[in-house]
Parts: C-alpha cells; sequence; structure tokens
C-alpha cells in the first residue's frame, strides 16, 4: 500500500515514537525511502529530540526552597487547613460562599468587629499565637500577580480556616441590617480565620465586578504588619483616616480602623476604590452581638 | 531511587518509576517514605514546571504541587502508575498557573520581536532557546511535548496524564513539534 505526503505527515509522531503498528511502520518506511521531503521532517524530529536531551544533559538544581525540610515544614503546616487540597479543584478556595449577596458586607464588617468579641468561640479551635510581627510582604507581592496561588500560600502558612458565614451570622443574630444591594462593588468570596504571629485575624477575598481580586484583612490588635517599603501616606477615606501603601505593579493597600478593629486592605487599584470598601465595609451592625 | 534534593537532575534516565509500596508506606504517614517519595520524584517535577511556566516561577509552582500531592495522596487508588498522576496534578496546576497569570500579567509571556531574531542563535544555548520557543507555543502543546521528549512517557500514559484520547496523542505531538521547529527556526536555530 502506498501513502502520500499528507498521510505520513499524519503518522509520523507516531512512527517517530514507536506507537505505530508494524504494517503502518512499513507503509511508512517505504515512503520515506523514497521521498526526501518527509525524510528531512522525520531528521527535524530528530534534532528537536537532541536539543532537548541537551538541555536535559545540562542538569537543574532545584533551589533550596525545594530542600525537603524546607518543603516538609509548608506540608506540616498546610496540614491542619483541609482546603488546600480540595478534592476537586472547581470547588475550590475562593469558591463564593453561599449567603445572599445582601448579607456580604454586612457579614464581612460583622465578623471583623466580632474578632474582638468572639475570643470565646476561636478558642475551640486552638490557643492564640503569642503576639508579634506579622509580615505580608511576600503575600501581597504574589496576591497581586497570583491571587489565587497567594491566597493558598497564605492559608497554608497561617493555619487558616474557613469560617462559617452561617456562623458569624447566627452570633450576629438574624437580621442584619444592612445596605441595598443595588451597584454593590465588590463580591464575597471567602472568609477565613487566619493565625497570624500578631493575633488571630479574619481574612476576606472579594471579587470585584471584572472578577479581579482583593483582599480585606481584620485584625484586633495593634501589633504592625509589614507590608513592604512602599510610599505610604494618610489620606481621608469616606470620613476616615486611612493609611496608604503604594504596592508594585500601581496597586495599593490601605489600613484604617473600625471600633478595636484594624482593617486592611491588599490589591486596590486607586484612591476612589479604597474609598468605595471603606464605605462598604462600615459596619452596621446591631449594638450588641450577644 | 533517592536523589538528594540539590542534585542536579541526571542526564535523561528515563521516567521515574515509583515503586507502588513506597507510595502505600507514604500512604499510611511515614515520614521516612515521604521525604524518599519527594526526592525521588520534586526534580523531575521541578524540571517540568521549569519548561511549563518559566524558571522564576518554577519552585512555587513545585512546592504548590507537592503540597497537593501529599495532601492528596490518599486519593491516589494505584490502579495507575503513580507518576502518572502526579504529572496529571502537576500539569493541571501548572496550566493553570498559566492562565491565572496570562488573566493578571500585564506583560505579555511571549518574548517581544527584538533584534535577538535576527542576531545569530549559535551563541544561545540549549535552554536558552528552548525557554524561548516554549514562550511561543501553546502551553497544552508544551505540556504534550515535554511528557514525550523529557518524560519519555508512552503515548497511552500522556493519555492518562493529559486526560485526553490515546488516539490524540500523535496528532497532538504533530503540531507541537512543527510549531516548535518553526519558532525555533525564526529564533535563527539551524542545527
Ligand atoms: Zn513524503
Amino acid at each position: 500500500m502506498t501513502i502520500d505526503c499528507h498521510e505520513v505527515e499524519r503518522l509520523l509522531s507516531s512512527y517517530y515514537d514507536g506507537e505505530l503498528d508494524r504494517p503502518s511502520v512499513a507503509t511508512v518506511e517505504h515512503h520515506l525511502a523514497v521521498c526526501r521531503e518527509c525524510r528531512s521532517e522525520l531528521r527535524r524530529f530528530e534534532d528537536l529530540s537532541s536539543l532537548v536531551r541537551e538541555d536535559d544533559r545540562q542538569g537543574l538544581v532545584p533551589p533550596p526552597q525545594l530542600d525537603w525540610n524546607t518543603f516538609a515544614r509548608q506540608l506540616r503546616e498546610s496540614k491542619s487547613y483541609p482546603a488546600v487540597a480540595p478534592a476537586n479543584r472547581r470547588s475550590g478556595l475562593l469558591d463564593p460562599v453561599a449567603v445572599s449577596p445582601r448579607w456580604r458586607p454586612a457579614i464581612i464588617a460583622a465578623s471583623f468587629l466580632l474578632a474582638v468579641g468572639l475570643s470565646a468561640w476561636w478558642s475551640l479551635s486552638g490557643p492564640r499565637a503569642t503576639p508579634g510581627e506579622t509580615n505580608l510582604e511576600a503575600f501581597v507581592r504574589q496576591f497581586i500577580r497570583d491571587p489565587e496561588t497567594a491566597q493558598m500560600r497564605l492559608l497554608a502558612q497561617y493555619r487558616g480556616e474557613p469560617i462559617r458565614t452561617t456562623a458569624v451570622a447566627r452570633h450576629l443574630g438574624l437580621p442584619i441590617p444592612t445596605r441595598p444591594s443595588a451597584g454593590e462593588p465588590f463580591r464575597l468570596v471567602s472568609l477565613h480565620k487566619l493565625r497570624m504571629p500578631c493575633c488571630d485575624c479574619v481574612e476576606a477575598v472579594c471579587t470585584r465586578n471584572d472578577g479581579t481580586k482583593i483582599a480585606v484583612f481584620g485584625h484586633n490588635c495593634a501589633a504592625r504588619v509589614r507590608l513592604g517599603n512602599g510610599k505610604s501616606q494618610q489620606v481621608r477615606c469616606d470620613g476616615k483616616i486611612c493609611q496608604l501603601i503604594e504596592l508594585p505593579e500601581s496597586r495599593f493597600a490601605a489600613k484604617w480602623q473600625v471600633g478595636n478593629v484594624r482593617l486592611l486592605v491588599v490589591g486596590a487599584r486607586n484612591k476612589a476604590e479604597i474609598e468605595r470598601l471603606v464605605e462598604w465595609l462600615r459596619p452596621d451592625l446591631p449594638s450588641s452581638h450577644s | 531511587m533517592s536523589a538528594g534534593a540539590s542534585k542536579p537532575i541526571a542526564s535523561n534516565p528515563g521516567p521515574t518509576r515509583v515503586d507502588p509500596a513506597l507510595v502505600a508506606r507514604c500512604q499510611s504517614g511515614n515520614p521516612a517514605a515521604q521525604q524518599e517519595l519527594y526526592e525521588a520524584c520534586m526534580p523531575r517535577v521541578y524540571r517540568l514546571a521549569t519548561r511549563l511556566v518559566g524558571p522564576q516561577d518554577a519552585a512555587d509552582v513545585t512546592q504548590t504541587i507537592f503540597l497537593q500531592a501529599f495532601s492528596r495522596l490518599d486519593q491516589f487508588q494505584g490502579a495507575a502508575r503513580f507518576e502518572t498522576w502526579l504529572y496529571r496534578l502537576a500539569v493541571n496546576e501548572a496550566l493553570q498557573f498559566l492562565r491565572r497569570q496570562k488573566r493578571y500579567r500585564s506583560v505579555p509571556l511571549e518574548t517581544e520581536p527584538s533584534a535577538n531574531r535576527d542576531r545569530s542563535c549559535l551563541a544561545l544555548e540549549a535552554r536558552e532557546l528552548l525557554d524561548l520557543a516554549f514562550a511561543q507555543i501553546d502551553p497544552d502543546l508544551r505540556a504534550i511535548f515535554l511528557l514525550r521528549e523529557s518524560e519519555q512517557m508512552s503515548y497511552e500514559e500522556i493519555a492518562q496524564t493529559l486526560e485526553i484520547p490515546a488516539g490524540t496523542v500523535g496528532s497532538r505531538l504533530n503540531r507541537a513539534r512543527k510549531q516548535l521547529q518553526s519558532v525555533l527556526s525564526r529564533l535563527g536555530w539551524a542545527p
């Protein structure tokens, strides 16, 4: 049986990789014997293989970050956080939590404030970390480029545990007074408790309408949180004094205080957006939440 | 097989064959077995990650891959080879990383058309050439090409790893090789 160049081309990888059945091998070889074009195509496959082999031969030294001891530490830290390995990627960490949109801003704000009052609730899941400085520099840098990976590492590092919004809501006692949801600029996608060196902290990941993400942290301690060496300035946002910190890639972080809770936003695009966030996260809380 | 984490990756020793008994010991939580498994597989996964996502992010991606692998180890059934399972996870993670990065990156991954293209490429090392070429072909094609050429997987193993029909492996490899050739010759590659 004879075949043309087109047909040989179709079979060439299989032939080259030794994955072709015997009769087809004979047919291809019969054609190769008489066709220079196809022979040189085959030679180009070989050249490509030698290029890869040459690169393989040069060796590649994995960086110290990948040493077993370093990795094992990461692994231990991630153990207490089950969502590091969601059984199904599609139900990953940044999944929307099932809560009606109109509750979301209030729930975020409320949960930050509850961080102050719910230490008994939290202590069920472990002792508080000793106070210290929290360094978020690496998180901030990565979050701007790749929020999912940054988030996963953050949760692994600080033993993040998802906080169920329903639990937060129950503690608040529904209904939560909230602003109308029309024109809501952000959507809550995840809510976690993190055991930071400074204190236990609540972190929310929210998406903008275009799907990009920002992270909001709520602390109830006065310890410093390091964000890098970006320039910082005091601004007024929605009547609040905010500290605005410049991040790489023209992004911003901002810190402000609501009651005893220090709020921190990472990944904002500009001052206007921070203003919207401050407004969005202004708590509409009942006077008592016991 | 137990290679030290800091040793260079050996010159193409063929596909890693992980002893199923080792995987079983890991699944029962034996730390020494976990280290052995990690050190046996990490260098190759790191190399694959380097070629799939580029050298800057390869270590982070590799770490993520193994964090996932170890926390999902109980889901490995033993029906397939462990490498197929691990590489599926690795390729998925790398491709997902690239997709996410594409969404958030302000600069495109491709090298910009520059004077480099006209410059003689004789000076370029195999690695630089491949880095440049890989960056310009579809990541899925990059993955299939590397599983075949560098990991020396059979078509059946490739199909399982990438979860694609076995009958399409050959034609995808044809496409990968063609695209690489044309990118490389544009880069001035003349073997
Ligand atoms: Zn021909």
